[in-house]
């Protein structure tokens, strides 16, 4: 990574770790009030996050993904973002407490940055793979969300059958929105998977063939993308909701984020 | 100045001496006039609820004015004789503290209700009215109204329902969110339920369908509520469209079964529902609670839900301690600072009148004075008032600060003899 931009990503982090204790704050203490501090730390911090993003991406020509570092910082900007468009149609200051830890371990970790040799090859068109890469990267995002309302959905849908009132039920949203949400940020996190596989494929298949399709790499990203779709499908044509839903994005999204993980370098056949 | 408050509440007086001490609304308004023109007392209030009857007033007498207050009211032939035992008096201090809590509604019955708020403000209109209320007093009362809005605002005291009924409202708000667009059914026509749903429709909800075996009654609640009665034999074609429904039935078995509930859940496609069952014995069997997205509360789990909050409730209310104790901090030293500075002035104003006076006395005797005579004898006078003013003022300032600063600018005030800029009687 740059040296500015690792510098701009710091500050950011130190605004995201403000901005993550006044939301805790927020919550536990049920003081709305506070969350407008938290906002602000944190969008002034997503502002200096892009700046650093920006500064990368000069850097290396194009989208600065090509680190787990830089990929970290990347996956984290883009779930802030998500967050805000959530809040601002929502208003939910509980989903901050479960989407900011991990905007802040993944600042972090990225922040540790040191500067590690991207993997530039000749062979890869930089603007097909800005696209692949920056698609999936905003479909993981809005999925992580899916899940995490998903998480609160299930915590809150067990207080109410309980009947025993405790902290969660006073702090969390209504089951319904939360339902909404995770519906949304579903259909958005599809729509950009699907539109990254569809780019993806198109350039691999000009590149190379059809020989790529058994690299055991692209089977696990196709895998998850059909579970994503079956996803969508129960919500829409079988008309699952609330509970089944909720377990589905959360097992859904674990799998993703293993896919994620094993994908993250640069596929194998791209050497060959 | 000194402020009292003479009261009995729901905390110090039983149902029973309190009905018989409150003042009708009508009456309070001649009262509270007749009490704002005893001699000494400067301002009047009288609080009038259900739970309390107080009295507020501000005096500049030296006699505390209990008695005073107290005669008062046995010539109004409220039976002071069996209440006086019950009556609390704070003072000063003490008397701005409980005005604020009252207003913050800490001292309610059911801590943080709401109304306490409104009586309080119109027990001030009423004083305003009958022009008993237009100085420090005024100042206090609308600083409670302030006070009482920051402790809602900053503080989950007046947030979580604890009457039954609110507390559906709540739980409906809990699994829908908003109420705007959802569908009421009410089963049975019993009060509870018409209780229940005319909160729910205040709370947004609308489009409110009446089922009861007896067609008629069904159209009569109907009507109440703008809504619609439907015959009994529709009942389970209403269920999948219902979002809310309210059963009060008087039947001895359930109306809704385990069995009957899987087909609706089915034929509704995963909605949620939320089964709210005020009847006794139950219509609803509980066991439907473990289905997916049905919610069955019976009139139990109302009151666990509404005891968990109020003790919510009471954790926040100690939070609402600490903004009142801070406001009557400020209150406090506002009232002094208020008063210190008109004293100064008065001091000044009468020490001043004293010089020219004597000068005018001693005028004949001194002859004619040349002008540069007559300016060393101004100079003279003047440097003298100014010294023996210096000290009580330099005292009075430091004083403004200290909890005796009240005392000591009375003191003042009789040891010179100033006199209140209070309103002309």
């Amino acid at each position: 990574m740059a040296d500015w931009s690792v510098y701009w990503l710091r500050i950011a982090l130190l605004l995201y770790s403000v901005g993550l204790w006044h939301a805790l704050r927020t919550v536990i203490e049920q003081r709305q009030q506070r969350f407008l501090a938290a906002l602000t730390s944190i969008s002034v911090g997503a502002l200096l996050h892009l700046v650093s993003l920006v500064i990368d991406g000069i850097a290396v020509g194009g989208i600065p993904a090509r680190t787990p570092y830089q990929i970290a910082s990347l996956i984290a900007f883009l779930i802030t973002v998500i967050f805000m468009a959530v809040y601002s149609r929502y208003r939910y200051e509980s989903l901050a407490v479960f989407v900011f830890p991990l905007v802040f371990l993944l600042s972090f970790v990225a922040s540790l940055g040191a500067p590690l040799d991207p993997w530039i090859t000749n062979s890869v068109g930089s603007g097909w793979v800005a696209l692949h890469v920056g698609l999936f990267l905003l479909g993981y995002a809005a999925l992580f969300v899916t899940c995490v309302a998903g998480v609160m959905y299930l915590i809150q849908e067990r207080e109410l059958k309980s009947k025993h009132p405790r902290a969660f039920y006073y702090r969390l949203p209504p089951l319904t929105k939360l339902d909404q949400v995770s519906y949304q940020t579903l259909a958005f996190g599809f729509v950009s998977v699907t539109l990254g596989v569809i780019v993806a494929s198109v350039w691999a298949a000009s590149q190379w063939g059809s020989n790529w399709i058994v690299d055991p790499q692209i089977a696990l990203a196709f895998v998850t993308w059909a579970i994503y779709l079956a996803m969508v499908f129960s919500r829409v044509t079988i008309g699952w909701r609330g509970r089944k839903s909720a377990y589905f994005s959360i097992a859904g999204f674990c799998f993703a984020a293993l896919s994620a993980i094993v994908n993250s370098g640069m596929h194998s056949f791209v050497e060959r | 100045m000194s402020v009292l408050v003479l009261g009995l509440s729901h905390k110090t007086a039983p149902l029973a001496v309190r009905e018989r001490f409150a003042l009708p609304n009508g009456e309070v308004d001649a009262v509270v006039g007749a009490l704002g023109q005893l001699p000494g007392i400067e301002e009047a209030c009288i609080l009038s609820t259900c739970n309390r009857v107080e009295f507020l007033v501000r005096s500049e007498s030296d006699v505390s004015p209990e008695t005073q207050i107290l005669d008062f009211l046995d010539d109004q032939s409220l039976p002071i004789e069996d209440a006086q035992p019950f009556f609390y008096r704070y003072a000063d201090r003490e008397a701005v503290q409980h005005i604020f809590r009252v207003a913050a509604s800490l001292d309610s019955m059911v801590v943080g209700e709401p109304q306490i708020l409104g009586q309080v403000k119109e027990a001030y209109q009423r004083a305003k009215r009958a022009g008993t209320i237009h100085g420090p007093l005024d100042q206090l009362l609308t600083s409670s109204f302030r006070i009482a809005k920051r402790v809602r605002q900053e503080t989950g005291i007046g947030q979580m329902a604890v009457s039954i009924s609110y507390v559906a409202v709540e739980l409906a708000k809990k699994i829908f969110g908003d109420l705007d667009s959802l569908s009421v059914l009410i089963i049975g026509a019993g009060k509870m339920s018409e209780a229940t749903a005319r909160h729910l429709q205040a709370a947004g909800g609308n489009d409110v369908i009446v089922v009861n075996r007896t067609f008629e009654r069904a159209e009569e609640l109907a009507r109440r509520f703008n809504g619609k009665a439907a015959p009994y034999e529709q009942l389970f074609e209403l269920l999948t469209r219902a979002d809310i429904v309210i059963s009060s039935t008087g039947s001895s078995g359930y109306i809704l079964s385990m069995e009957t509930a899987l087909k609706l859940n089915a034929a509704r496609r995963n909605r949620p529902i939320f089964l709210v069952d005020i009847a006794v014995p139950r219509d609803i069997d509980p066991k439907i609670n473990e289905i997916d997205d049905m919610f069955v509360y019976d009139i139990d789990d109302l009151q666990q839900v509404a005891e968990a909050n109020l003790k919510h409730r009471r954790k926040e209310a100690e939070l609402a301690e600490a903004i009142v104790a801070e406001e009557v901090e400020s209150v406090m030293h506002r009232l002094k600072s208020v008063e210190v500075a008109p004293t100064i002035v008065s001091l000044n104003e009468s020490l001043e009148r004293i010089r020219v006076s004597e000068m005018e006395r001693f005028r004949s005797r001194l002859g004619d004075l040349s002008p540069t005579q007559q300016q060393a004898l101004d100079g003279l006078t003047r440097g003298l008032i100014n010294k023996i003013a210096h000290q009580p003022i330099v005292e009075m300032k430091q004083m403004a600060d200290h909890p005796d600063g009240t005392r000591f600018v009375e003191f003042v005030r009789r040891a010179f003899k100033l006199h209140h800029r209070s309103r002309n009687k």
